[in-house]
């Protein structure tokens, strides 16, 4: 268990450094972050925004970056040519988790960027119950992680990977989306998280499912 | 319970008879197939030629709901004839009415099982009966209201989408068997029954959006039932949108199988936890009151002849299924052998094309 | 025109038979067709 846990870290602490070494990753995602909450703000200028569709644009957002964001984790272990030396090394259990805890934290930063961004930059829109909010962003940065970590391992090694991504990554997005549209329009009307909890429930119930199944399946795709 | 032993009965005969003769992957027998065949036909002319005919109480409730004097269908037994112009009908629960038929040319007697397809004159308060539909029918569909003479979808769309999902979970059995035997063949079947999910996916979603535009006035309403068939194809287009970016078959049968699991997350969860979460116009949905005629104990949905033919409507479709899926995974496993046994020569490309072509590139063409 | 609004039913339970009688003619036509194919492949 320990070993593991050890591995883990540090296919995680291998994949953070190299990501601080060159800023490349971390850089882009921040860029499209804040473009996209720009193009949003000065699109809507000053338009009343209901909290349905605020929520609506937020996940929209969500989505589209974490799609750009989180793809990369694989398929620049092919490109490096690293992959090899990884499968080579290691069990498959603390590749997939290392990668999955990249991710998770690259959602986790990238979403609360834009959640934040976005509260600002949109005078009118307020969140009445902050600390749902808070909750409801951060469980969906984990089924986001979860379910984009898989997707990447499968088509690292296919041929047209960058429109297939978010085409594959859709359905199993969905009922995220679905959840969190209803979940994060209710956080900002100010309904508590109490109210709110069979809901959550499901949403944090289908990102672990993703994760749970992810594991499982990626020891069938890492080896040859 | 007599229904659910019908239908659940049709399905079970037709899963057992889809396996059984040899399994999926062998060609099935003459008499299976004339099997299908009939009783595929009988349904659709069943379905289809049966006419309707309401008692008293459907078609008062039909009228009122109409607000018109459009005639509508009247089943029942003549017991009377005290003039020429005039019969007393008495329907199934014995309700006796007197019923001017004075401008029906044909010539009615006592005794007679007809359908008249019959208006109510609110002022006058009297039937008038305007045109004989039916005499002394061998059945009869009964007349529901809000549906009249649509609710025959029922036996077309219902199976299409229940269909749909078995092909999945087929599909989806499959795939975890590629993945335990790594068989090649086990793939070929996956992707035969995705392909097929997909067809009566199209199937259900066409076959609702039209009974939609009739019943809920547009062809789409967000109806969570109807987004969500939508959405398991959309599903499926991904998996072969995969697929054929994946040119190794070794990869992709793996790749794809993979993925086909990972995708059981958000099918199970529209087919199941999204129509119940929302409200929604299809029969099922949360607020609805009305579990749908399926399930449902009410008395109209009791009809003995719906039933039947419901029931056959389920068995015939599922058994089609069964024979399509059979011919399309036979179809892929001569194509696998035949890539098997030769390597690419010339003369092998060149009969491959007759192959192709004598069969008809729909069939072989495999994603 | 009022004879096919009135027997539309009827109209419409021809053209289903047809399509489904030719659907059903296809699929008889293919199985064959492969049938052979497979009774090739075994006579080899």
């Amino acid at each position: 268990m320990l070993p593991l846990i050890r591995q883990t870290i540090a296919v995680a602490r291998k994949d953070l450094r190299s990501e601080l070494r060159t800023r490349y990753a971390l850089n882009s995602l921040a860029m499209f972050v804040v473009v996209t909450v720009a193009v949003i703000a000065f699109s809507a200028g000053p338009e009343r925004m209901s909290s349905g569709i605020a929520a609506a644009l937020i996940w929209v957002s969500m989505f589209f970056t974490a799609v750009t964001g989180l793809g990369r984790s694989f398929i620049s272990e092919e490109e490096r040519g690293t992959a090899l030396l990884l499968r080579l090394t290691l069990p498959p259990t603390p590749v997939y988790f290392g990668k999955l805890l990249v991710n998770i934290l690259l959602a986790l930063l990238s979403n609360t960027l834009l959640a934040l961004l976005f509260l600002v930059m949109m005078g009118n829109v307020e969140v009445k119950s902050p600390g749902a909010f808070v909750v409801i962003v951060a469980v969906s940065s984990l089924g986001f992680a979860g379910a984009l970590t898989i997707i990447a391992a499968l088509i690292a090694r296919s041929g047209a990977k960058g429109a297939l991504y978010p085409v594959l990554a859709f359905p199993v997005i969905l009922p995220l989306v679905l959840l969190g549209v209803d979940l994060l329009r209710r956080a900002m009307l100010g309904i508590t998280l109490g109210n709110m909890a069979d809901d959550l429930g499901l949403l944090a119930l289908y990102a672990a499912a993703v994760m749970l199944v992810s594991y499982f399946l990626f020891d069938l795709i890492w080896k040859e | 319970m007599l229904k659910g032993i019908l239908i659940g009965g049709g399905i079970t005969l037709a899963l057992v008879l889809g396996f059984l003769p040899g399994g999926i992957s062998r060609a099935k027998p003459a008499w299976w197939r004339w099997l299908t065949m009939a009783a595929l036909m009988a349904t659709v002319i069943a379905a289809f030629g049966l006419p309707t005919g309401g008692d008293f109480p459907s078609f008062t409730t039909v009228t009122m709901s109409r607000n018109d004097e459009v005639p509508q269908p009247l089943y029942g037994t003549i017991v009377e004839k005290p003039t020429d112009g005039m019969v007393v009908l008495e329907d199934s629960r014995g309700n006796r009415e007197p019923i001017d038929v004075s401008t029906v040319p044909e010539k009615l007697a006592a005794g007679e099982r007809v359908i008249l397809s019959t208006s109510f004159l609110r002022g006058e308060r009297r039937y008038v009966a305007r045109r004989l539909v039916s005499r002394d029918p061998i059945a009869t569909l009964p007349l529901i209201p809000g549906l009249e003479e649509r609710a025959r979808n029922l036996y077309f769309h219902v199976p299409s989408a229940w269909l749909s999902q078995l092909a999945w979970f087929m599909a989806f059995g499959f795939a975890i068997l590629y993945l335990r035997r790594r068989r090649p063949e086990d793939d070929v079947r996956a992707v035969a029954a995705a392909a097929l999910g997909a067809i009566f996916c199209i199937l259900a979603t066409v076959t609702g959006a039209v009974w939609a535009k009739f019943n809920w006035g547009a062809f789409w309403n967000w109806d969570p039932r109807q987004t969500s068939i939508f959405l398991v194809l959309v599903i499926y287009g991904a998996y072969f949108a995969l697929r054929s970016a994946l040119p190794n078959e070794d990869q992709r049968a793996r790749v794809s199988s993979v993925y086909l699991i990972l995708l059981a997350l958000p099918v199970l969860f529209f087919i199941f936890v999204l129509p119940r979460l929302v409200t929604g116009l299809h029969p099922g949905a949360a607020d609805s009151g009305n579990i749908g005629p399926v399930l449902s104990p009410e008395e109209d949905t009791l009809n003995p002849t719906k039933q039947i033919l419901f029931a056959l409507s389920m068995f015939s479709f599922t058994m089609l299924f069964f024979w399509m899926l059979n011919v399309r995974i036979r179809t892929g496993l001569v194509e696998l052998r035949r890539r098997r046994r030769m390597a690419g020569s010339a003369e092998n490309n060149a009969m491959h094309e007759n192959v192709v072509t004598a069969i008809g590139s729909d069939v072989v063409r495999l994603p | 025109m009022q004879f096919l609004v009135d027997n539309s039913m009827y109209v419409a339970l021809i053209v289903a038979t047809l399509i489904f009688l030719g659907l059903v003619i296809y699929l008889n036509r293919i199985d064959a067709r492969v049938r052979m194919l497979e009774r090739e492949e075994a006579g080899r």
